[in-house]
């Protein structure tokens, strides 16, 4: 099912922050507190059918586990509130793709923050899905990929997952072309070192 | 290992750990519900801001205006001139 067929009315489900259900927002709309506007919308629904998919995966890739589609979601989220300031509208799938990668880093940045206090990190039910439909030879490389520092796993998902030329994936990670090289052969080498290693 | 065959042996990882995420098909109604209801939020809260300021305004004007005496200029300091042709 297509996001554009579910563009219908809402019904019954809460957002991820707690949001209204279905029946608050058609009694909302019935008031006059319509806050739908058709053509960010429209262009939204759109971006959605055509990159939703591809995020989830990339979040996933990058390392997001269990938490890829909240991750999706909140750069849709992002997107929408500051559509009226996107200056070009053809962009929108590379700040799409920048919103989840920053993610991803953030998500990082705060399991790091949380594996130093006692409370114990519950292993992720997806990646453990993930691992069993691998080959042997290709859990290493998986393995080794998650050992690489955020920069540089991002780096060589987007170019070699992605397909991205160096300038779009110095544009999805903010950084110069020069950086992205740097990152890319970096990370190929410990890849390369950690693959000749586990032989 | 060369750098070729490491690449193709990553873009095949890459490949199958892909494959292997399947999103959510309910997903594009729990996001357009969770950007809808962030949007009202933003607005009623825009508004109550915009009330409180204008609230404010409003009871620190009459609280002003209720400390002067009734026969003390409020905007002008000074006796009152009148103006016009038949001074």
């Amino acid at each position: 099912m297509t996001a554009t067929e579910n563009a219908g009315p809402i019904a019954g489900t809460a957002g991820a922050d707690g949001g209204p259900k279905g029946g608050d927002m058609r009694s909302l709309r019935n008031r006059g507190l319509d806050l739908r506007d058709p053509e960010r919308e429209a262009e939204l629904t759109r971006l959605f059918d055509a990159h939703h998919h591809q995020l989830v995966r990339l979040a996933a890739l990058l390392g997001a586990g269990g938490d890829a589609e909240d991750v999706v979601a909140e750069a849709f989220c992002d997107l929408y509130r500051r559509w009226n300031r996107l200056r070009d509208p053809a962009k929108a799938a590379s700040y799409l793709r920048a919103s989840v990668c920053n993610q991803v880093r953030m998500r990082h940045r705060h399991l790091a923050v949380v594996r130093r206090h006692p409370e114990p990190v519950r292993p992720d039910a997806s990646s453990a899905e993930q691992e069993a439909v691998l080959r042997e030879d290709q859990r290493e490389v998986a393995a080794a990929l998650l050992r690489l520092p955020d920069r540089q796993r991002q780096a060589l998902v987007l170019r070699y997952w992605l397909d991205l030329g160096e300038r779009e994936v110095a544009e999805t990670m903010g950084i110069s072309n020069g950086a992205v090289k740097s990152h890319t052969s970096r990370g190929m080498a410990a890849l390369a070192r950690s693959l000749e290693q586990r032989r | 290992m060369n750098e070729a065959e490491t690449e193709q042996r990553l873009r095949e990882t890459l490949g199958v750990l892909a494959a292997g995420v399947t999103p959510d098909r309910d997903a594009y109604r729990k996001v357009a519900a969770t950007w809808r209801w962030r949007e009202l939020r933003r607005r009623l809260l825009a508004l109550l801001l915009a009330a409180v300021i204008i609230v404010t305004a409003v009871v620190l004007g009459l609280w002003l205006l209720n400390r002067v005496a009734a026969d003390e200029p409020v905007v002008f300091q000074g006796p009152a001139v009148a103006a016009g042709p038949w001074q």
